[in-house]
C-alpha cells in the first residue's frame, strides 16, 4: 500500500512538474544556452566558441535524452542540477572535449528551465507567454552580472522568488487580455538575463570551482564514460574515440560490465575489432562469461563466413579457429574450420598445378624459342599452341599465377604474330629459287637445237673436207702439160 | 709425157704399161708379146683380127710385138740405112722436104685451131693470151664444148674459179656425158666461195641423172644436201652411195650417222656412228657427233663422255663440242667447270651468245653477279636466241639486288622484244611482288600459267604470293603443283628448303588438310579474338 502511495505521488508530482521542464520555450532555452556560451567567451571565462555546435546539440536534447542522462528529473530537477554540476566538476580535465561542451548545454538548459517566471506555474497564459517570449527574445537587452561561484541551494531559491515576483502580474495581464504586451514585455529583459546570468554562473561554477568527487558515485563515472563514448561512436571518428576512451578510463577504472557496455557500443557501431577488445577485457576477468564469449565466438563465425564468402580460405579458417578459442564447444565453429582446411587443401593443390602449367608452359616457349632458332616454325607453333593450352587453364583464383599465365598469353600471342611473319618472310626468301634449276633444264633440254646446228656445222666442214680433197684429185687433170 | 702407142692417150713414160689400155709402153727386147697358141686376136691399134703368132698387123701396118706403125719403124730403119748409104744426103734432103712439109702441115693444123693454139699458149705457160684466144673462140662459137672446157681449165690455172665455173658447167650443157666438166664446176663453184651451194647441187643432180653410177658425184651430192640442210635428199643421195659401194667408208658413215640424227632417228645414228668410229682414222669428230647425238637422244652423262673424248681428240668442232660440254655440266650443277668450258669456246668464237649466255648463268650461279649482269646485257644488246632470256635473268639478278625498278625495266624490255614465254611473266610478277603490286602480280603468274602450265617456277612465285597474303591453303596447293612439277629432282638438295617450308605451313596452319600443331597462327588461349 505504502508502494502503491508512493508512486502514485510520484506520478501525480510528475504530472504536476512536467511543465517546469518546458519552462521557457525549447527555442528560448536553447537561445540562453547559446547566449550563455558567447558571454563566458566575452568575459575570458572559457572558450567555447569552437565547441558551441555540441553545446547546442545538448540544449536542445530530446528529452529522452535527458531523462535517460538525469533519471530523477521529473522528480528533483533542483537535485539534478546540483548532481550533473558535482559530476562535471568531478569528470572536468584541463580542457573541455566535446562530450563535456553537450553535457554543459544539457545543464544549461535545465538551468535556463529552473530560472524561468512561471516555471512552477499551470496557468493557462504560462504556454502563450512563453511563445510570446521566444518571438521577441532577440530583441531583448541583456543585463549581465559579475559571475559568482554557485551555491546551487541559495542561489536557485532566490533565483526563483525573483522569478516568480511578477508572476502574479504575467498572469493578470494575459488573464485581463493585455497579453505580453503589459508586465512580460517590461520585466523581459530581466527575465532573459536573470536566466542567462544563471546558465553562466553554474557552468563558471563547474569550470572554474574545485573538483568534487564527494557525492559522485562510481556508476555516475561509468554512466558518464559509456555515455561519452556512445557520443563519440555516434560521431564515428576512431581517433577521436581512443583519444577519449583514454581521457575517460583516466576519470574512472573500466570495470568487466563498463567494458561490456563499451564494446557492445562499439559492436553495434561497427568497430567489431575495438568491441572485440573491450569483451577480452571482459573475459579476461571473467573467463566464465557466456554472453560475451557467445558474442564473441559470434563475432569470429561472421567473419570466417564473409571470409569464406570471398573465397579467402585462410582467413576463414583463422576466424573460425578463433570462435572455437573462445568457444571450444562451438561445434559449427569445429565444422567451419574443418571446411576450411579442406577447401584450404584443395586450393592449394589447384595452385600447385597452376605453377606446375606456368613452368611447363614456359619450358615450351623455351623449345618454341629454340625450334625458331632452327628455322623450325612448325615444331615452334606446335609448342607455342601447348603452352598456351596450358596457360589457359590456370584460373584467376590465384591472381598472381593468373597474371603469370596472362603474360604468357600475351607473349605466345606477339611469338605467333612473329612466327607467321618469319615463316611468310622466310617463305618470301624461296622467290627465284626455281631460276637456277629453270637455267640447268634450259641448259640440259631446252637448247637440243644446238646440238642440231653442231651436227649441221660438222657435216658442212665434212663437205669443207670433201671438196678440198676433190679439188687436190681434179687439180692434176686440169693443169696443161 | 708421152702418148700411148695403143691408145694414144698421154701416159708416163717410165711406166711399164699405159693406165689407160694396159699397152706396154717401153720395149721388152725377146719377150713375146704375143699370148702362146693359135687363137686370134685383135690389133691394138685397129682392132682387125690377127693370128697368134703374128708380127705385124696387115691391116693397119702396127708391128704387134711393139705397138708402132711399121712404116715409122721403116721410116727410122731407113734413116739409119741412108746414114750408112752414101745416098744419105739425098735421103736427108728429101727428109728436110717432109720435116718441113709436116712443119708446114703443123703450122697450117695449129694456125687453124684456136683451142690447140689456146692450149699450146697454156702449155707454154700463157695462160692470159690462151684466155683471150678462148674467149674470142667461144664468143663466135658458143656451142665448142671442147673450147669451154680447155677456158674452164685456163681460167682454173688463173684462179679465175667463178669464171672457170661457168665455163665447166657450159662444156657440161654442151655435153652432158662430160660428168668430169660438171665436177670441175662444182668444185669451182665451190672454190668461188660464193653462195652457190644450190647451183652445185643443181649440177651435181645433172651428172648423177647422166652418170647413176657415179659414186663420187653421189656422195658430194649428198654432202651438198647434208650442209644445205635438205636432209631427206641428203638420205636418198646416201642411200645411193650404199649401193654403189661394197663397203661404205667411216665418212659416208658418219654422214649417214649425222643425217638421220638430223631427222630424229638417234638410235639409228648412233649405230651409224657408231660403225664409222670402228673404221675411222680421226675418231674425234665421230666422237663429237656421237655425243651431240647422245645429248638428243637424252642420254647427258654418255654425251659428256663422248664430248670429252672429242676435244682431247681435237674435234673440229671445238667450239661446239666445248659449249654443248659447259651445257651439260650446267645441268648436272657443276658451275665452276662448265664456266672454264664456256670460257674457251668463246674464246674460239666472240659471236657464239649461246656459251655467253651459259657463260652468264655460270657467273651468276658462282655468285660473280657483276660479270654476270654484264654478259646477260651483252647478249641481250646482241638479240638473238637467247636476248630474251638474257633480259630475263638480268631482271633476275636486279630483284636480287633490292632494285625491283631496274628489274622492271629488264622486263619490259624483253617483252618489246617479243618475248612472251613463261619465264618472262612470271618474273614480271615476281617484280609486281616486289613493287607491291600484288594484283598485278597474280595476274602476270596467271598469264604464265596459261602459257606454259608445265613451267613449274610460276607455281612455286604463285604459292609464295599467296603465302605472302596468308592464303595459306592456296599457297601449298600452289606449292604442291611446283614440286610434283619438278618430278624427280624435287627430292634434290636445293630444293629441300621448299619442302620443308611447304611442310611446315602444312603443319602451322592445317592447310593441305593437315591437322596443325593446334589452332594455326590463331590467337591462344583467353586472348583469341
Amino acid at each position: 500500500m505504502k508502494r502503491l502511495l508512493t508512486a502514485l505521488l510520484t506520478a501525480g508530482a510528475a504530472i504536476v512538474l512536467t511543465p517546469a521542464a518546458h519552462a521557457w520555450n525549447p527555442r528560448t532555452q536553447e537561445a540562453v544556452v547559446i547566449t550563455a556560451v558567447h558571454v563566458l567567451s566575452k568575459e575570458s571565462v572559457m572558450k567555447l566558441d569552437k565547441l558551441e555546435a555540441d553545446v547546442a546539440r545538448g540544449a536542445s536534447a530530446p528529452m529522452e535524452d535527458v531523462r535517460k542522462i538525469y533519471p530523477g528529473l521529473d522528480t528533483g530537477r533542483l537535485r539534478a542540477i546540483e548532481s550533473e554540476m558535482s559530476l562535471l566538476r568531478a569528470v572536468r580535465g584541463r580542457m573541455i572535449d566535446p562530450y563535456f561542451a553537450y553535457r554543459l548545454g544539457m545543464l544549461g538548459r535545465l538551468v535556463a528551465a529552473y530560472s524561468a517566471p512561471l516555471a512552477l506555474d499551470s496557468s493557462v497564459y504560462r504556454d502563450r507567454y512563453y511563445a510570446d517570449v521566444a518571438a521577441n527574445i532577440r530583441q531583448v537587452p541583456l543585463k549581465l552580472e559579475r559571475r559568482r561561484l554557485v551555491d546551487p541551494a541559495p542561489y536557485f531559491e532566490r533565483m526563483r522568488r525573483m522569478a516568480d515576483t511578477r508572476g502574479d502580474l504575467i498572469v493578470q495581464d494575459y488573464r485581463d487580455g493585455l497579453g505580453f504586451a503589459g508586465v512580460a514585455r517590461a520585466a523581459l529583459s530581466d527575465d532573459y538575463s536573470r536566466s542567462v546570468n544563471a546558465v553562466a554562473d553554474v557552468w563558471y561554477t563547474v569550470v572554474t570551482g574545485g573538483a568534487l568527487n564527494a557525492g559522485v558515485s562510481d556508476d555516475q563515472f561509468h554512466d558518464y564514460v559509456a555515455n561519452a563514448i556512445a557520443y563519440y561512436v555516434k560521431r564515428g571518428n576512431l581517433n577521436e574515440i581512443e583519444n577519449s576512451y583514454r581521457r575517460l578510463s583516466e576519470l574512472t577504472p573500466i570495470t568487466p560490465d563498463l567494458a561490456k557496455r563499451i564494446g557492445d557500443m562499439f559492436y553495434d557501431a561497427g568497430f567489431y575489432e575495438r568491441a572485440i577488445t573491450e569483451y577480452s577485457i571482459v573475459l579476461l576477468a571473467e573467463p566464465a562469461r557466456r554472453d560475451v564469449v557467445e558474442r564473441i565466438a559470434r563475432y569470429h563465425m561472421q567473419v570466417g563466413e564473409k571470409m569464406l564468402a570471398d573465397g579467402q580460405l585462410q582467413e576463414a579458417h583463422d576466424a573460425f579457429a578463433r570462435a572455437l578459442q573462445v568457444d571450444p564447444l562451438h561445434l559449427e565453429a569445429e565444422a567451419k574450420r574443418l571446411e576450411a582446411e579442406r577447401l584450404i587443401a584443395d586450393r592449394d593443390a589447384r595452385l600447385q598445378a597452376a605453377r606446375r602449367s606456368i613452368e611447363e608452359a614456359a619450358d615450351l616457349e623455351m623449345r618454341a624459342e629454340q625450334a625458331t632458332l632452327r628455322n623450325r616454325f612448325a615444331d615452334a607453333v606446335d609448342a607455342l599452341k601447348k603452352a598456351a593450352g596450358l596457360y589457359d587453364g590456370v584460373t584467376d583464383e590465384f591472381p598472381a599465377e593468373y597474371r603469370a599465365a596472362s603474360m604468357g598469353l600475351t607473349n605466345i600471342d606477339l611469338r605467333l604474330r612473329d612466327l607467321k611473319s618469319q615463316l611468310i618472310q622466310n617463305a618470301q626468301s624461296f622467290s627465284g629459287a626455281g631460276s637456277v634449276f629453270g637455267m640447268q633444264q634450259l641448259a640440259l633440254k631446252d637448247t637440243r637445237q644446238y646440238d642440231r646446228e653442231a651436227l649441221h656445222t660438222l657435216a658442212t666442214k665434212e663437205l669443207v673436207a670433201e671438196i678440198g680433197r676433190l679439188k687436190e684429185e681434179y687439180r692434176t687433170k686440169v693443169r696443161f702439160q | 709425157m708421152i702418148n700411148c702407142p695403143y691408145c694414144g692417150k698421154l701416159t708416163d713414160p717410165k711406166l711399164e704399161s699405159c693406165p689407160h689400155c694396159g699397152g706396154y709402153v717401153q720395149k721388152v727386147p725377146g719377150q713375146p708379146q704375143a699370148a702362146a697358141g693359135g687363137a686370134k686376136q685383135t690389133c691394138p691399134n685397129c682392132h682387125a683380127l690377127v693370128q697368134d703368132g703374128d708380127i705385124i698387123c696387115v691391116a693397119c701396118g702396127t708391128n704387134l710385138l711393139t705397138g708402132q706403125k711399121i712404116a715409122e719403124e721403116k721410116k727410122e730403119k731407113e734413116a739409119v740405112a741412108r746414114g750408112k748409104a752414101p745416098l744419105m744426103a739425098v735421103g736427108a734432103a728429101v727428109l728436110v722436104v717432109l720435116v718441113l712439109i709436116g712443119v708446114a702441115y703443123a703450122f697450117y693444123a695449129f694456125t687453124r685451131d684456136p683451142v690447140d693454139q689456146a692450149t699450146q699458149m697454156a702449155l707454154a705457160g700463157n695462160l692470159l693470151d690462151a684466155s683471150e684466144v678462148l674467149d674470142a673462140h667461144i664468143e663466135k662459137h658458143q656451142d665448142d664444148a671442147r673450147a669451154q672446157l680447155v677456158s674452164g681449165k685456163v681460167r682454173w690455172e688463173m684462179g679465175q674459179f667463178p669464171r672457170a665455173a661457168d665455163a665447166f658447167e657450159a662444156a657440161l650443157k654442151l655435153d652432158r656425158q662430160n660428168a668430169e666438166a660438171g665436177m670441175l664446176a662444182v668444185l669451182s663453184l665451190a672454190s668461188a666461195g660464193s653462195q652457190s651451194r644450190a647451183r652445185q647441187i643443181a649440177i651435181l643432180r645433172q651428172i648423177t641423172e647422166q652418170h647413176p653410177d657415179n659414186l663420187e658425184a653421189w656422195r658430194l651430192l649428198a654432202l651438198e644436201l647434208g650442209a644445205e640442210n635438205e636432209v631427206d635428199g641428203q638420205m636418198e643421195a646416201l642411200r645411193k652411195v650404199l649401193d654403189l659401194t661394197v663397203s661404205p667408208t667411216a665418212a659416208t658413215r658418219q654422214s649417214l650417222g649425222i643425217a638421220l640424227a638430223l631427222q630424229g632417228d638417234y638410235a639409228a645414228a648412233q649405230r651409224e656412228l657408231n660403225g664409222a668410229m670402228a673404221e675411222a682414222e680421226q675418231q674425234a669428230d665421230v666422237a663429237a657427233a656421237l655425243g651431240l647425238v647422245a645429248n638428243l637422244g637424252g642420254s647427258a652423262d654418255e654425251a659428256e663422255t663422248l664430248l670429252r673424248g672429242a676435244l682431247d681428240g681435237g674435234t673440229s668442232i671445238r667450239e661446239q663440242a666445248l659449249t654443248r660440254l659447259g651445257m651439260l655440266l650446267i645441268g648436272q650443277g657443276n658451275f665452276s667447270e662448265a664456266q672454264g668450258l664456256l670460257t674457251q669456246a668463246i674464246a674460239a668464237n666472240r659471236q657464239n651468245t649461246t656459251a655467253q649466255f651459259f657463260y652468264a648463268v655460270c657467273l651468276q650461279a658462282n655468285g660473280l653477279l657483276l660479270e654476270a649482269l654484264n654478259e646477260f646485257e651483252t647478249v641481250a644488246q646482241a638479240g638473238g636466241l637467247f636476248a630474251v632470256e638474257a633480259s630475263v635473268r638480268v631482271a633476275d639478278i636486279m630483284l636480287g639486288q633490292g632494285d625491283p625498278e631496274k628489274a622492271r625495266s629488264a622486263v619490259e624490255r624483253a617483252e618489246q622484244a617479243g618475248g612472251s614465254s613463261a619465264a618472262l611473266r612470271t618474273m614480271r610478277g615476281r617484280v609486281m611482288v616486289a613493287l607491291g603490286q600484288d594484283n598485278s602480280a597474280r595476274e602476270a603468274f596467271q598469264r604464265a600459267m596459261a602459257a606454259d602450265p608445265a613451267y613449274a617456277p610460276v607455281h612455286l612465285e604463285a604459292g609464295l604470293l599467296n603465302i605472302k597474303q596468308q592464303r595459306f591453303a592456296e599457297g601449298v596447293a600452289e606449292l604442291d603443283k611446283y614440286l610434283a612439277l619438278l618430278g624427280p629432282d624435287a627430292q634434290r638438295i636445293e630444293f629441300e628448303g621448299v619442302r620443308t617450308l611447304v611442310s611446315q605451313i602444312k603443319q602451322a596452319t592445317g592447310a593441305g588438310g593437315q591437322a596443325p600443331g593446334a589452332a594455326g597462327f590463331d590467337n591462344a588461349g583467353r586472348n583469341a579474338s
